[in-house]
């Protein structure tokens, strides 16, 4: 069963992707909506998990299938985020520890934790997000962060600080999207996947709201009171690194979003409503993950070509390629082309990566 | 047979039973059961001289009065058993004939058909009715422990067993543990009324008591509704020793689980500062 919901916040999510990826690597510009897009995308895949799982366990199958299956997914998403970083970005951009990186452990990790109860789910989320500011300060974030983008030397110290702590998506903190999606998948679908009560969806909404308030009040008390902190306090409100604040008002949004979502789109709205939004929204989120590969290429790789028929290095143009509204330009053409692209890939029946990953691993 | 005619004008009457402490305004008899609890109450009463006017509600029951009448009284009563047994073809319940010291008596779930003088009339009516709510009871027990058997049969793994899936089913349980505790609480209660000891010098009142207890083999079926009832509560004791164990070692596991997630983060935070101190 598909919950328009999820797609929407998933399509969401991938809209606000192709948006900020395109101005920042062609214009250099971040739009102020960054950050957001990829917890939601995150926390969605602790939420579909949860659904896959109970669609496989009304299906009786076995729990050793599912652990297998599992971890099968998992291994071949940090496999292909190896793979994306080698090909989109550059060879010694492999171990960078981007999101797909980040799902697929996320996705081995849920696999080991799924009979757990949602208790302890969310006691590791909690120390998660506690200790991750002290992981940072052991590992030295700022060393690896000098230039503004991750830069890791090829030792194993770097990699495995890389893939624990200062990566661009590092196991802490950002672990506990998926981990947060799968314990509140739980707590709205059951292990059965019954329909959610809207007293519920409204108090994660509810809570949600609350976590982003608490965050704009500790930003605004920054701000305002700026004085008052010592100068060596890290800044306010940063995705990279993720600061507490930044996570609380994102752990917000997310529920904020996903229990207000449910509970208008799936509970209140008839189901035929909004129809073609729905198609448009189901398109990009059966999708997602080509969308994700798919805008890369689309736009970074005619970077690098340019840049070498120009006899440059192949980074030369990134960040300056374009201005901000050519860029948002190409990035509406891009999403419009992709559904037009996903539609036919439909209609013929075409394989793409998700139906490869199902394919491989299931 | 509905197309009988009957030269006597028969009495029908609609009965149920209360159990309050005031009075009923439309209480027949005197009050009888738990601490003289119950009341017999007789809402309608029609009378008609054709049998197949006589309708049994099912929400009630209904008691026909048919005059005590030698010559067409005892055919009255016949056809009228032969009505009740043919009424609903679906069951094989069969109505039960009580002959006793004159009166005549038929009892059917749905009906009691009375034939006695009008001077023993109340008398009658009153024990025959008492005989009549005990049965019911007893009735309403059987058809209860029945209807949980498919209930009890899914829940007796979970008496060998109780693992996390079953969690959600604590409540469910813990309403039928309750349920089976109601049930044998009813039957206590009953038995004192169906397992007593003869009245000396007997009555016809007590006699007719008797007589239905054992026409309808209450001791009996008393019986086997303890033996069910047994194994009921056996199951749903176990499956709460189950559930009630599983709580507590969950709660212990949980505890050894956040100390054990402790470790790993504190263990985790020693390599990531050992890594930071190696020189690359």
């Amino acid at each position: 069963m598909r919950y328009s919901s999820i797609d929407i916040l998933r399509t969401l999510s991938i809209v606000i992707m192709v948006v900020v990826h395109f101005c920042e690597n062609l214009a250099g510009i971040t739009p102020k909506v960054a950050g957001i897009g990829a917890p939601m995308f995150m926390f969605l895949s602790g939420v579909s998990y949860r659904l896959w799982l109970n669609g496989r366990t009304t299906r009786q199958l076995s729990s050793d299938s599912i652990n297998k299956i599992t971890t099968r997914r998992g291994l071949f998403l940090i496999g292909l985020g190896f793979l994306f970083n080698v090909l989109v970005w550059m060879p010694e951009d492999v171990f960078n520890w981007d999101v797909l990186t980040l799902i697929g452990t996320g996705m081995v990790c849920l696999g080991m934790v799924r009979q757990s109860p949602p208790f302890l789910i969310w006691f590791a989320c909690g120390m998660i997000f506690l200790i991750s500011p002290v992981l940072r300060q052991l590992a030295d974030w700022e060393a690896y962060w000098a230039n503004g983008y991750f830069d890791p030397d090829f030792t194993m110290r770097d990699l495995w600080q890389g893939f624990l702590a200062v990566g661009y998506f590092p196991v802490f903190p950002w672990l506990l999207f998926p981990l947060l999606g799968f314990s509140v998948g739980t707590l709205t679908f059951g292990e059965k996947s019954n329909p959610p009560k809207s007293s519920l969806l409204l108090r994660t909404c509810g809570v949600g709201f609350a976590l982003m308030g608490l965050a704009a009040l500790a930003v605004a008390t920054r701000y305002l009171l700026a004085d008052q902190f010592p100068a060596t306090w890290p800044k306010s409100w940063t995705m990279f690194p993720p600061s507490l604040e930044y996570l609380t008002g994102t752990i917000g949004w997310v529920l904020f979003a996903f229990g207000g979502a449910y509970w208008l789109v799936d509970l209140k709205m008839p189901p035929d409503s909004f129809k073609s939004l729905r198609n448009v929204t189901e398109q990009f989120s059966r999708r997602s993950l080509t969308a994700y590969l798919l805008h890369h290429v689309v736009h970074l790789w005619p970077l690098w070509l340019y840049a070498v028929w120009q006899g440059q290095e192949p980074t030369y143009y990134w960040r300056q390629a374009t201005d901000l509204s050519t860029a948002l330009f190409l990035a509406t053409l891009f999403l419009v082309a992709c559904y037009l692209f996903f539609s036919w890939l439909d209609r013929r029946k075409y394989p793409a990566v998700e139906n490869l990953m199902r394919w491989l691993c299931d | 047979m509905s197309n009988l005619v009957s030269d006597l004008e028969l009495e029908i009457w609609e009965v149920g039973f209360v159990q309050q402490a005031e009075a009923h305004p439309q209480a027949f008899g005197r009050r009888f059961g738990e601490r003289q609890q119950h009341q017999i109450v007789r809402t309608s009463v029609a009378t008609t001289q054709q049998v197949s006017r006589v309708a049994i509600s099912g929400r009630s029951l209904t008691l026909i009065v048919v005059p005590d009448d030698p010559a067409n009284g005892l055919a009255t009563v016949q056809k009228l058993q032969e009505w009740l047994d043919n009424s609903d073809p679906t069951t094989a319940i069969r109505s039960q004939l009580l002959a006793l010291q004159g009166a005549q008596i038929v009892w059917h779930p749905q009906c009691l058909v009375v034939m006695v003088s009008p001077n023993r009339l109340e008398t009658v009516c009153q024990a025959v009715l008492e005989g009549y709510f005990f049965e019911s009871q007893l009735r309403s027990l059987e058809s209860t422990l029945e209807a949980n058997w498919d209930g009890t049969l899914a829940d007796a793994p979970l008496g060998f067993e109780f693992n996390a899936t079953a969690i959600s089913r604590r409540e469910e349980l813990a309403q039928r543990f309750r349920d089976v505790l109601n049930l044998r609480t009813r039957y206590a209660r009953l038995t004192s009324f169906i397992i007593v000891p003869h009245v000396y010098p007997p009555t016809l009142a007590s006699q007719i008591g008797e007589r239905l207890r054992e026409r309808l083999r209450m001791e009996e079926r008393l019986d086997l509704v303890d033996g069910k009832l047994e194994v009921q509560e056996h199951v749903y004791e176990l499956c709460s020793h189950r559930a009630s164990e599983f709580m507590v070692a969950r709660t212990g596991h949980h505890l050894e689980w956040v100390i054990i997630i402790l470790l790993g983060f504190q263990t985790l935070m020693w390599i990531v500062d050992l890594l930071s101190t190696t020189s690359p």
